[in-house]
């Protein structure tokens, strides 16, 4: 089988915009949490927004200011650019593909559109309402940045960047495309939130993933992609190798993870499988430890039952950045790489107490000068949608 | 390309034209293919409509054996979105009711197949305009050439009275009707008794394009899948009343496929975001029932836009 490898990295979050100013963050420990300023709520809870305006992104992109953007798109534009020069990607090739995933699409300003509307039909700005569907932000990024192959777009909520990478990777295996960048990005907005309030899983606190009093999740905004390429494409030397990936469907509940972790078990096993590697080779785990106390029990339920008494260093990321829905793995895979790069295990914010149950106890302290061979990274999505990825370093 | 063949199939469309610009799929009887009445209350219409055309198309079939469940939408659960976004503001964000929210999730509709059938295996949304069932044919091929064998696929939109309306404000609708439906297809590895026709290819393409770049891509398309345009007797287009578009389709009609037998599907399906799928559906249908043709050829372009490309055969495995 064709090896995949990662040659470009391009992230947007709470903590930074670019790779560097993530980076940094995540090593001094500094969270992007605080209150809600994008749009009007009567909502008090911690979100994890990018510090920069639709303006100042639109500046940034060297956009036109008058014009309508989705922040969606913006902020995948942003993070998909990085990616995208890093790895010098040649874009007058026609193998060269777009995959990218949102949760929510233009719904930011299919709001604002909806206000207007809903008291008169005739009412609403046009320019508004078009960006609603999820290929409007995906269209957008590729004409940008001038993509002449395959583009798509997937939805599997939480889990979705997890789908768009693992499927930028199979469009190469096939021989579909040669270099594809692939990843998510979600903006913060009232629908979303209020709809993740309605399932009382919002923490009012900054969230403790896998703490024995976490209390719901905090949301976060960003947007992350990677360039996957085939050794044939490589015109630099690659961070490291995308070497397993596996979806599968809990089919236990719509919005519910099962007790016993069926499956984040099925889908952290046939990854690392799928990896041809052993449970033991796994250095590093980014779970997906969104701090409800549902997902933990259930994610912590399988590592239990995969790793037994073995368990290798694991931490979230989300008492940083938020669980940012349809980019979350996106954003994740960019640090799982950054992992491998520099040798970090990052930490969980907030952790004091282990679960009775579970017992199980993340990294707290950032631990750098550890040799990550192989992270394995887990997203989980409502529908059952999970799905999980191994990355490696390059000599294995 | 490892053959794909099409072994079951399965639509929720419109029967007759209705008055008012709009084509609306004809509901079946939902309790017969949905039986959990608690669950079926609680689905609004395109989640009955995806849900039970899924399970429609995968009767007879064990479940243990389906080894992936692959959903497209253009546009979702917009009635779920509609009514959530409704409570949020009629109650000012206080005491909201979860449901429609967690209905309003694009991948709801595979989700529940999975959920109700037990299917553990792969499952994926996609959700790209004119190309998202496209899409979900792709990764279908690309499932059995990774030694699966059997790959449910499909795709469901729906015409709410709020969309309809912002697409006409848009000037999406010019000329065209509105419609709405689920398709989905059972892919196998193997041919069976059942098996409706061969998936021969498939290609998407997103740029606008002028008809000589058009014809230069199907070209290249029925040379990748080793097929000469003169082979191909069934040239389906996505016309759709739009005098523009439709000339496009006409002249290709001419130039490219001039012994072809010609026909168009959206006066019967109506124009959505995956009516790609009727398409497919009434070929495969064609093939098997009718003697000729043996290659039928789909060109759809959505809002000029998104262009696609999707090859079958008639199945000579079985007969």
């Amino acid at each position: 089988m064709r090896k995949i490898y990662v040659t470009g990295l391009g992230v947007v979050s709470g903590i930074g915009k670019g790779v560097k100013e993530n980076l940094d963050s995540l090593k001094a420990g500094k969270h992007g949490m605080g209150k809600i300023t994008l749009f009007p709520t009567t909502l008090d809870v911690p979100v994890s927004e990018v510090k920069q305006s639709n303006e100042e992104l639109k500046k940034l992109l060297s956009l036109p200011s008058d014009k309508t953007y989705s922040r969606t798109a913006l902020l995948g534009l942003l993070a998909a650019q990085e990616a995208a020069n890093e790895a010098g990607v040649d874009f007058d090739s026609p193998r060269v593909g777009l995959i990218s995933s949102t949760s929510i699409g233009g719904m930011d300003l299919s709001e604002r559109f909806y206000t207007d509307f809903r008291n008169d039909l005739q009412k609403g700005r046009l320019r508004d309402i078009c960006w609603h569907d999820c290929g409007a932000s995906t269209e957008m990024i590729a004409g940008f940045l001038g993509v002449k192959g395959r583009i798509t777009t997937l939805s599997t909520a939480c889990s979705s960047a997890a789908n768009a990478i693992m499927l930028g990777a199979r469009l190469i295996r096939h021989g579909y495309l040669d270099t594809a960048i692939v990843g998510g990005t979600d903006a913060l907005c009232r629908f979303t939130l209020n709809g993740f309030n309605s399932l009382m899983i919002l923490d009012k606190q900054h969230c403790r993933p896998f703490d024995r009093t976490r209390a719901g999740l905090n949301l976060g905004e960003g947007a992350g992609y990677l360039v996957l390429q085939a050794e044939n494409s490589l015109t630099q030397p690659p961070y490291c190798e995308l070497s397993g990936y596996s979806n599968v469907n809990e089919a236990y509940h719509q919005t519910g993870s099962s007790p016993h972790g069926d499956g984040p078990f099925l889908s952290m096993s046939q990854a690392i499988a799928s990896a041809g590697l052993t449970t033991e080779e796994i250095n590093y785990i980014n779970v997906h430890g969104t701090g409800t106390p549902g997902n933990d029990a259930s994610e912590g339920k399988a590592i239990r039952r995969i790793f037994g008494s073995r368990i290798p260093p694991f931490s979230s990321v989300k008492a940083f950045i938020g669980h940012t829905l349809g980019a979350s793995e996106g954003i994740e895979a960019v640090y799982s790489v950054l992992s491998i790069c520099h040798g970090l295990v990052f930490p969980s914010l907030n952790f004091n107490l282990p679960d009775e149950e579970d017992g199980l106890t993340p990294e707290t302290k950032l631990r750098s000068g550890a040799s990550i061979r192989h992270v394995l990274s887990n997203s989980f999505g409502f529908g059952g949608n999970d799905s999980s990825l191994v990355f490696s370093t390059l000599n294995r | 390309m490892r053959t794909v063949y099409i072994n079951r199939i399965a639509s929720i469309h419109s029967e007759v034209p209705h008055e008012d610009l709009c084509l609306y799929a004809q509901d079946p009887d939902y309790k017969v293919l949905i039986t959990n009445a608690n669950l079926r209350r609680r689905m609004s219409r395109i989640i009955k409509m995806g849900v039970a055309c899924g399970l429609e198309c995968l009767k007879g079939v064990s479940p243990d054996k389906v080894d992936a469940i692959i959903t497209a939408t253009g546009l979702g659960c917009l009635t779920d979105t509609e009514k959530f976004m409704n409570a949020l503001i009629d109650n000012r964000e206080q005491m909201l009711n979860p449901t429609a929210f967690i209905q309003s999730t694009f991948n709801t509709i595979g989700a529940q197949i999975a959920l109700l059938l037990k299917i553990h295996a792969y499952n994926v949304t996609y959700v790209h305009r004119g190309l998202s069932f496209e899409s979900a044919l792709t990764d279908g091929i690309m499932n059995i050439a990774e030694g699966k064998q059997h790959v449910l696929a499909g795709a469901v939109d729906e015409i709410t009275p709020t969309s309809h309306l912002i697409q006409q404000r848009l000037g999406l609708l010019k000329g065209t009707l509105a419609g709405e439906g689920a398709q989905f297809f059972l892919l196998g590895a193997q041919a069976d008794e059942q098996t409706f026709a061969e998936l021969k290819g498939i290609d998407t393409f997103v740029s606008r394009m002028d008809i000589p770049e058009i014809s230069m891509r199907i070209r290249q398309f029925l040379e990748y899948c080793e097929v000469a345009p003169k082979e191909v007797d069934w040239f389906i287009s996505g016309k759709n009343g739009r005098e523009a578009t439709d000339s496009i389709y006409s002249i290709l009609e001419h130039n490219l496929f001039p012994h072809a037998r010609h026909s168009c599907f959206k006066n019967q399906c109506g124009e959505y975001h995956t009516a790609s799928s009727y398409a497919l559906w009434m070929a495969a249908k064609k093939l098997k029932e009718e003697a000729l043709p043996r290659y039928a050829l789909i060109y759809n372009q959505y809002q000029e836009t998104n262009h696609s490309l999707i090859l079958i055969k008639r199945c000579t495995s079985y007969s």
